[in-house]
């Protein structure tokens, strides 16, 4: 048991014997080339980088300028529908509707296949996924360096699309709209079908990777709930990837040759569509909120100094999510003539993904009961993502269920809905998981006051933009509308007032961290205490992560860390080195309880 | 062939079946990446990362099967009257083409467990050739259709009264097609020796490389001779049309799924206005296109043989690029092995393609009897 | 709506908004609705407790065990069986509850009743057409009080979907199928009086498209005015037939903003998706097939047949109206369009005598014969696939 006189015990173990102290040694880090590089051979060594971790900044710059693609076009909607005429984006009201269209259409595409579906995984899990595992990359190196180059193959399809003549679908393709508008359709799903083998190259690396490279020690229940997490995910994007690639090789066969699969007006069946598109795009969500849900799962115990509670639960339900996720696609077409069977059975299935996300979000509260809660960053949005997914969590209880959702169905409260889910959850996840591990990844500290205030902006401006959704959608307020009626004015104002409050927010955030690169305090091995294994390497760490290979201990014991003031971060004491029962290079015990 | 000891010749190191290697301490094997603790680790891996990609292979074409599954449950019909376009003998010989290879590939692989380069040469050639001949099989198949006006349904122009049943085609495809097969045969020749000149003259890889193009583009022509001798000829049509013509006209009974014919319908009506007017202040026309609201160049909105057809091409066109990848793959390791990269302790690789390859066969295996043997 | 963004600053009635704030709009105003509203206050009311729950617990958890001086983590157990089962198995129950609940609302949604008064439904882009079973076609819909009706429908284009919010009820229509809903509507619209027989068409519920159709999909609106018992039989024998004594340009003006041309056709002379009709009539075009007058003719067949002749710098995007459009209506549209050039003004007729009466009107025994053999397509009868189920 943790006791103050536990922690100074341990203080004044290690000031008796510094040797007891475990600090990893200090490598070049992979951010720098060695000295006398040349500008055009640096670049290079960017850009056909093998290091998991440079592709994973790579990644994080690429999806940080989609994210800005794409909330530009968010404020074009948001400004748009300050009233209810469509004048704002263009000369007359056809004019005003058709841009309308057109930024909606491209906030969804950017938002869902260039920023959120990359944003934990392919970011943030490549550059920790080797790391945490204990491994020295990820599985297939040059795999992962074909994903990267195959996103931005993709983000250029969307540039292109952005720069000629748009695309007006709406970022679900449903033909046969899609097949009789005359935007650039044909380069928007070749995009998107790049974007999907780059999933899916990102996706077959983690699994395989957490399947044949953990070290030894490092058994399934070792893990850290991140690596469950991703791996779950994992798995989800390469079964579920390529059915939304066959999808969109026969879309554009119906658009360019005219093959009557989906085209009512060729014998074909639009509803097809509908169900091949979502077989993938349900998944899809959890792919989204399958890692965020991991990060979480991190950041509480870390700042509560507890155990995670419920660890085999947590893991469990991650992989039950994932597999539950594809069996609810139907619940998307309650309304589109799907018959009444369908709708019964999907709804149903809908429910049981429910029970999952619970165990979750209880266990996390059960972890925070007793703990030591400290409010850095991280914690602060995995207590926003706690408020903001527990609302977007319940709301999905009146689309589940069927005669609800017949009214609620394509309205604001299903904008709301996913706002909440994908938004509030995933990337205030996201964040979270950008600040904790930022000292890692970059080797320095942001600041923390400045931060917290971002994370303050983010959460009020994030509940005015979205929730005043969920009323506008109860009171009927259908969604993609450029105008809209007198009567909902008031709420769309609100929201759009809300959304100048989250930009604030999230541009001080980004800035925070943009400054700490350039004035920021250099970061310690372990800021923040953590047990896991990326924090026992250096920060930012080296080319081969670990120039010693680490202990394999457990991943949620905090015990033996203290916060040393000579290092400005926490450091693990080696208990009972004296007694000789602890030999180096093998996996610590844990401490009994 | 001559050089076949020299080849063996840079074989430096016995290597063994047993379980000796797997230790990451001795030797350092050339193709061990870094980030791996062992061969055994990396194989794995590899062996893992290609059934998760085959598994991903297995969902892309399920999507296909998905869409002939709801589309054949809701038209039985139109399946079963629309495959007669289909020639079952050329797709019999396909089928034993590629179970040819795919054994021949297993062979390989075998081979490679137990050092024999030059059988996992063979047999991977072997394979190469079955596959180009596959292809020079499908060539035939779908020039003939495009000939008849058969095509997916946007460019579907085939025409019953037209054609009659099962003539042989003389369109363009047609015409073209001698000089096709003089040059896949002649430059195919060509290449092959090349490819033996090459390997004699001590250029080993590339040897076997240009070597296997040049017989895959040789396979391909022969493949085309080979189809176009099992294609029935104009006498044996008629007798086939004699046996069962009558459901085979069921299927194309007074559909308009000419878009030619709408689109000069569609001109004409345009032309001349009052030829318009009467016809819409006539009662029964109004009436007729209230009942099926008209839409401008009206298409056939009824599912028929052209979307049967649109199902054929994607299908076979999709599995048909796979076949082009794994030619590829197989090419790949023809040269690596006439490198002598593999070996016992290495031939994932040879494993990983072999495996590819499998699978590429077993989604003909489904789509042989799907789309050539409805009954 | 029109106001500058300042004068209709969300400020000042915040307060009075938010005081008067109600998840819905309009309620009870159908048999169903009720069904559904109660359902959504009860998971209402369970999501609110449970929110209350875990978030009370987190702020709780947060002021009672921050991090301070003096203050470390106790260790408590890694896990809880019991616990973990415990709230799985729970809200468990609770989420079967609102599915059975969800499920029995759906059918009765889904079921309508078998003596339900039928009304088909084109939907095409952007625009709406209720074809009544005697033949005539309205943009708004218009249903009487205390009657199951029944919406059989169809699109001509694209995805569209039909939403009533007063009602709870939408449908997708879908081209190439036909699909249903149903309700009965048990109350007036709040504007409405519902004693006039010329229905003026203020008022009624809103109706809105919900599936997104492209340019014009948020102003694919129109009107549910539920007629009081009795008033609805004459309303639709009166719709069928025109007054003699009304001008054809304004009956004209008014199709051109209820059915759908306005939505691409201005009157202003600007250039929307098609042409302008200002002052166009009688002028030279060039058109896809070479230069055309603008005359009857080519108007007439414009309507039915759009992609005949397209005038230069347009695109072929519009819907053919074969069929949606009677002969008088084209008459009454035909006559607008004329009206828009002002060298026509001196031949324009005042009314549909002077203008040699109503197309196809002549007699009553002839209207009634049209509307017999009027457009009203028969599910059953066609060949919709087979997953519609337009018996149920």
């Amino acid at each position: 048991m943790i006791s103050q006189s536990r922690e100074h015990s341990l203080l004044e173990a290690i000031a008796a014997d510094p040797s007891r102290k475990v600090t990893p040694p200090v490598g070049p880090s992979y951010l720098t080339n060695p000295p006398g590089t040349g500008f055009w051979q640096g670049v290079m060594s960017w850009v056909f980088t093998l290091d998991h971790k440079r592709i994973g900044v790579m990644y994080l710059c690429g999806i940080m300028f989609a994210f800005l693609l794409g909330g530009l076009q968010a404020g074009l909607v948001r400004f748009e529908l300050w009233d209810g005429t469509p004048n704002l984006l263009g000369q007359t009201e056809q004019q005003a509707q058709d841009a309308y269209n057109q930024a909606f259409t491209l906030h969804g595409a950017i938002m869902t296949f260039l920023f959120i579906i990359p944003s934990i995984p392919a970011a943030l899990g490549n550059i920790f996924l080797p790391m945490m595992l204990g491994a020295k990359d990820v599985a297939f190196p040059r795999m992962n360096l074909a994903s990267f180059h195959l996103w931005c193959g993709g983000a250029m399809f969307f540039v292109a699309t952005l720069l000629t003549t748009g695309l007006d679908t709406g970022w679900t393709f449903y033909t046969p709209y899609s097949t009789t508008t005359s935007t650039n359709v044909i380069l928007a799903t070749m995009g998107v079908f790049i974007l999907g083998f780059s999933s899916i190259f990102t996706g077959l690396n983690f699994v395989v990777t957490v399947n044949t490279m953990r070290p030894k020690g490092m058994t399934w229940f070792k893990m850290p709930l991140f690596l469950w997490g991703i791996y779950s995910t994992a798995i989800i994007q390469v079964l579920a990837t390529p059915v939304l690639a066959i999808t969109l090789v026969l879309l554009l066969c119906e658009r360019t040759m005219g093959i009557g699969i989906f085209d009512p007006a060729r014998g074909g069946d639009p509803v097809l569509y509908q169900h091949f598109f979502w077989f993938y795009s349900h998944p899809a969500v959890y792919i989204m909120i399958l890692p965020a849900m991991a990060i979480i799962s991190e950041v509480i115990p870390v700042f509560c100094r507890k155990h995670i509670f419920g660890y085999s639960f947590i893991a469990y339900s991650s992989v039950a999510i994932a597999l539950l996720g594809f069996l609810v696609w139907g619940h998307h077409m309650f309304t589109s003539t799907e018959s009444k069977l369908a709708a019964v059975i999907f709804s149903a299935l809908t429910f049981s993904v429910s029970i999952p996300s619970g165990i979750k979000v209880f266990n996390w509260l059960t972890t925070m009961y007793k703990g030591s809660i400290r409010l850095a960053t991280p914690m602060c949005y995995a207590l926003s993502f706690l408020f903001l997914f527990t609302i977007g969590g319940l709301t999905g209880l009146f689309l589940g269920a069927l005669a609800v959702d017949v009214h609620l169905h394509d309205t604001y409260f299903v904008v709301a809905h996913f706002h909440y889910v994908m938004m509030g959850g995933t990337l205030i996840a996201f964040l979270a998981g950008v600040h904790y591990w930022w000292p890692k990844a970059f080797g320095v500290m942001y600041n923390e006051l400045w931060a917290r205030v971002a994370c303050l902006l983010v959460f009020v401006g994030f509940n005015l933009t979205f929730f005043p959704q969920f009323i506008l959608g109860t009171q009927g307020m259908p969604r993609r509308y450029a105008g809209y009626k007198d009567e909902f004015q008031f709420f769309h104002q609100l929201s759009t007032s809300g959304f100048v409050v989250l930009g604030l927010g999230l541009f001080l955030a980004a800035g925070v961290l943009i400054a700490s690169l350039f004035n920021g305090r250099k970061a310690p091995a372990n800021p923040w205490g953590a047990a896991t294994l990326e924090w026992k390497c250096c920060s930012p760490p080296t080319h081969h992560n670990f120039i010693e290979q680490p202990w394999v201990g457990e991943p949620y014991v905090y015990d033996d860390f203290v916060f040393d003031p000579d290092e400005g971060g926490y450091v693990e004491v080696i208990p009972d080195l004296s007694r000789g029962a602890k030999p180096a290079k093998q996996p610590a015990e844990p401490t009994t309880v | 062939m001559a050089d076949a000891a020299t080849l063996e010749a840079p074989e430096t190191q016995p290597h063994h079946d047993g379980g000796d290697h797997g230790h990451d301490h001795h030797e350092h094997h050339p193709f061990h990446a870094h980030h791996f603790d062992s061969m055994d680790q990396q194989f794995e891996a590899g062996k893992l990362g290609i059934w998760l990609f085959l598994a991903q292979e297995v969902l892309f074409f399920s999507g296909l099967f998905a869409a002939y599954t709801v589309y054949r449950y809701h038209h039985p019909e139109v399946f079963v009257n629309a495959h007669t376009h289909l020639n079952v003998w050329l797709g019999t010989l396909n089928t034993i083409v590629l179970l040819a290879s795919s054994l021949a590939i297993a062979w390989g692989v075998r081979a490679a467990m137990r050092n024999d380069r030059q059988t996992i040469l063979f047999t991977h050639v072997f394979t190469l050739a079955c596959a180009a001949l596959f292809m020079g099989v499908k060539t035939v198949e779908y020039t003939h259709k495009w000939d008849e006006g058969i095509n997916v349904a946007g460019f579907y122009t085939y025409d019953e009264s037209a054609h009659g049943h099962g003539t042989p085609a003389h369109g363009a495809w047609h015409e073209r097609m001698p000089a096709i097969i003089a040059t896949t045969l002649g430059v195919g020749l060509l290449v092959s020796l090349v490819g033996v000149w090459m390997t004699s003259a001590d250029r080993v890889v590339s040897g076997w490389t240009v070597g296997s193009i040049g017989l895959s583009i040789l396979f391909i022509g022969l493949g085309i001779v080979v189809a176009k001798c099992v294609m029935p000829d104009a006498r044996q049509l008629a007798l086939m049309d004699a046996a069962h013509g009558g459901a085979h006209h069921a299927a194309h009974d007074d559909h308009g799924t000419d878009p030619h014919a709408a689109e000069s319908h569609a001109e004409t009506s345009a032309t001349e206005p009052a030829a318009v007017e009467s016809a819409a202040t006539e009662p029964a026309a109004t009436d007729a296109a209230a009942a099926e609201p008209a839409v401008a160049t009206p298409p056939d909105p009824n599912f028929g043989p052209a979307n049967f057809f649109s199902i054929y091409f994607i299908m076979t066109g999709v599995h048909a690029v796979h076949i082009i990848a794994g030619m590829i793959a197989i090419t790949w390791i023809v040269a690596r092995t006439a490198a002598n990269h593999f070996s016992s302790d290495y031939y994932g690789p040879v494993e990983y393609v072999g495996l590819y390859w499998h699978l590429v066969d077993l989604v003909w295996i489904y789509l042989f009897p799907l789309m050539y043997l409805i009954h | 709506m029109h106001g500058s963004m300042f004068e209709t600053s969300p400020l000042l009635p915040l307060a009075s908004r938010l005081f008067e704030f109600s998840w819905f709009r309009d309620s009870g105003a159908d048999k169903q609705a009720a069904q559904v509203d109660w359902l959504f206050y009860a998971i209402l009311w369970i999501c609110v407790a449970f929110f209350v729950l875990i978030i009370g617990a987190m702020v709780a958890f947060v002021a009672r065990y921050y991090a301070r001086p003096g203050h470390n983590a106790e260790h408590t157990p890694h896990h809880n069986n019991t616990l973990e089962a415990a709230w799985s198995i729970f809200p468990g129950f609770i989420v079967l509850w609102i599915f059975g609940a969800g499920f029995i609302g759906y059918l009765d949604l889904r079921n309508p009743p078998e003596n339900a008064y039928e009304i088909q439904v084109i939907a095409k882009k952007w625009n709406w057409s209720f074809v009544y079973p005697n033949g005539h076609i309205d943009a708004d819909l218009h249903v009487p009080i205390d009657t199951p009706v029944k919406l059989v429908m169809s699109s001509d284009d694209v995805l569209h979907s039909l939403y009533i919010p007063a009602f709870r009820v939408k449908m997708d229509c879908v081209p190439g199928r036909y699909s249903t809903l149903w309700f009965e509507a048990s109350k007036l619209a709040p504007e409405d009086d519902g004693d006039d027989v010329n229905w003026t068409d203020e008022g009624g519920f809103d109706l809105f498209c919900t599936e997104y159709c492209g340019q014009g999909h948020s102003s694919m609106m129109a009107k549910v005015i539920v007629h009081p018992s009795g008033t609805f039989g004459p309303w639709l024998e009166k719709a069928m037939v025109w007054p003699e004594d009304e001008s054809p340009a304004a009956r004209g003006e008014s199709l051109y903003k209820k059915r759908g041309c306005s939505q691409c056709h201005s009157v202003d002379g600007t250039s929307g998706t098609g042409p302008s009709f200002k002052g166009t009539y009688g002028t030279q075009q060039l058109t896809s097939a070479g230069e055309i007058k603008i005359d009857e003719n080519y108007l007439r067949e414009s309507i039915l047949n759009p992609m005949a002749k397209i005038r230069d710098g347009y695109k072929g995007v519009m819907p053919s109206y074969q069929g949606q459009l009677k002969d008088n209506e084209i008459a009454a549209l035909i006559w607008f369009h004329k009206s828009l050039n002002p060298e026509n003004a001196g031949t324009l007729p005042a009314t549909w005598t002077e203008a040699g009466g109503v197309p196809g009107q002549e007699t009553q025994g002839e209207a009634t014969s049209d509307a017999s053999t009027a457009p009203v397509p028969d599910p059953a009868a066609t060949d919709a696939p087979a997953d519609t189920d337009p018996k149920a």
